[in-house]
């Protein structure tokens, strides 16, 4: 017997065949991003694992979905949109160091590299200039990094420090 | 213990489940919905803040991880 699966469920087929083309979209931009930071030379010794990338945009879709259903949302939020990538990355980082990496060189961003570009991404779907970047403390913004690295994180969450983030950059009252 | 039966239970909790206040929980506030994501639009955007992000990132990460 075929089970009927209620509107909207994250488990029916129709879902997925309905994703999968924003899914790519979502995997060839982030994977795009890298690649453009590696070339101005960043990220140096390190390279992108494809499949870790689509586990984590595929979760990232599937955790949105179950979250918009659940709060009524039509379309999410650039700050959820934000914080649900900056989570997924974080959890499946799909940026592995490289095994020819000499061990002595390891610096703290190489350690960081996930939660750095995490956080590239997060800010690159939020409506800010990022001339506006030195607004931000580097306290404030190490504390991010602190908690993305050792701390659990929740989607709902990180949402409101995105906001929070945001209106920081702008200068604007929370 | 008394049991509550399925029609005293519907009685006793009539008026909460009509109660938009007590019902509200799971979209308490309002979402401001956005555009749906266009990728070109963003990568033009990624392309163009790289140096900047970067410059932000090695004076943050300067800082003893606390």
């Amino acid at each position: 017997m075929k089970y009927h699966y209620p509107d909207g469920c994250v488990k029916d087929p129709e879902y997925n065949n309905k994703t999968e083309d924003r899914i790519v979209s979502r995997v060839a931009f982030v994977e795009n991003v890298y690649n453009a930071i590696k070339q101005k030379g960043y990220f140096c010794n390190s390279h992108i694992n494809s499949a870790l990338l689509l586990n984590a945009i595929e979760s990232y879709y599937t955790d949105i979905h179950r979250t918009k259903c659940f709060h009524d949302i039509t379309l999410s939020d650039e700050h959820k949109k934000a914080a649900f990538s900056i989570k997924w990355l974080i959890k499946f980082r799909p940026i592995q160091l490289s095994v020819t990496c000499d061990n002595g060189t390891i610096t703290i961003k190489d350690i960081l590299i996930n939660e750095i570009f995490a956080i590239f991404i997060g800010l690159t779907l939020l409506d800010i200039d990022f001339n506006d970047l030195p607004n931000l403390s580097d306290k404030f913004l190490n504390n991010i990094f602190y908690t993305l690295h050792f701390r659990e994180i929740d989607g709902m969450v990180l949402s409101t420090i995105m906001y929070l983030l945001q209106r920081g950059i702008k200068k604007e009252i929370p | 213990m008394q049991e509550i039966t399925l029609e005293a239970a519907k009685e006793k909790y009539k008026d909460l489940l009509n109660n938009k206040d007590v019902r509200k929980i799971s979209s308490w506030v309002e979402s401001n919905n956005s555009e749906p994501t266009d990728e070109a639009k963003l990568m033009e955007r990624a392309l163009c803040n790289i140096d900047i992000f970067f410059k932000k990132i090695d004076s943050a990460i300067e800082l003893d991880l606390q």
